[in-house]
């Protein structure tokens, strides 16, 4: 059984605009298991530090499955990757 | 009973408007509607000389999977639907994009197709980086997926 007291590891692919902001296309952060996307949106924004033109994108971008986008209130997935979404632009 | 069909797909290989007029092909279809996004050498005034297109493959499938049976539900049950993205680096006039549709008459494969391509703009998760001209690059502004704040 999972123990939701411990952190687990979260791993976020990047995609687009993000892509000039880190030599590695992925992060990795450690968070709650009972966390929110709104509290892993706040702990990326940490990894950004003060990196002001990465964190106005991150205001704007979406954390999504490979099936769906999150909602801020949603419940971080267990064991899943995550991908960060900036505004899109396909066509 | 439904009789619809859907083909979505994202490649790194060079789109063929063929293959989805193909698809997009049945008796009772009596108009088949194509659209193909191009790779245009100006945007905002600034001169292009090509686009890299990113994507997230499986999402980018769902949704269109999901863009496709809003489309289908919308217009009948009896429409054929194809949508292709490419992604990677593409010059000038390549396609980036393939939307199809065909029905039974004109009105709902040019409504169909339209809604298909003007969806996919604002909800696919695929980005693109344009090359310019003078050497700059710079990834191109879209529209958000997020809801929040």
């Amino acid at each position: 059984m999972t123990d939701v007291s411990t952190p687990a590891e979260v791993r976020i692919k990047l995609f687009g605009g993000f892509r000039q902001y880190t030599e590695d296309p992925e992060l990795r952060i450690d968070i709650m298991h009972s966390a929110t996307v709104s509290t892993l949106r706040s702990r990326v924004a940490e990894l950004f530090g003060d990196d002001s033109a990465a964190r106005e994108l991150l205001k704007v971008s979406a954390f999504a499955t490979d099936q769906r986008v999150l909602d801020e209130d949603d419940p971080v997935p267990n064991g899943s990757e995550l991908s960060l979404l900036p505004p899109v632009c396909g066509g | 009973m439904s009789t619809t069909r859907i083909h979505v797909g994202t490649t790194a290989n060079p789109l063929d408007p063929v293959e989805a007029l193909e698809f997009c092909s049945a008796p009772g279809h009596g108009a088949v509607d194509l659209f193909i996004g191009r790779v245009r050498d100006i945007n905002q005034g600034k001169a292009v000389r090509g686009v890299t297109y990113d994507l997230h493959e499986a999402l980018c499938r769902n949704v269109f999977q999901e863009l496709a049976e809003e489309t289908a539900a919308q217009w009948g049950d009896e429409i054929t639907l194809c949508l292709i993205h490419r992604f990677g680096r593409l010059d000038i006039g390549e396609a980036s994009v393939v939307a199809a549709a065909s029905s039974r008459h004109r009105d709902e494969a040019f409504r169909a197709c339209r809604q298909l391509v003007e969806e996919m703009k604002h909800r696919a998760p695929i980005w693109k980086k344009e090359h310019y001209v003078d050497g700059d690059s710079e990834w191109v502004q879209g529209h958000a997926l997020c809801s929040h704040g």
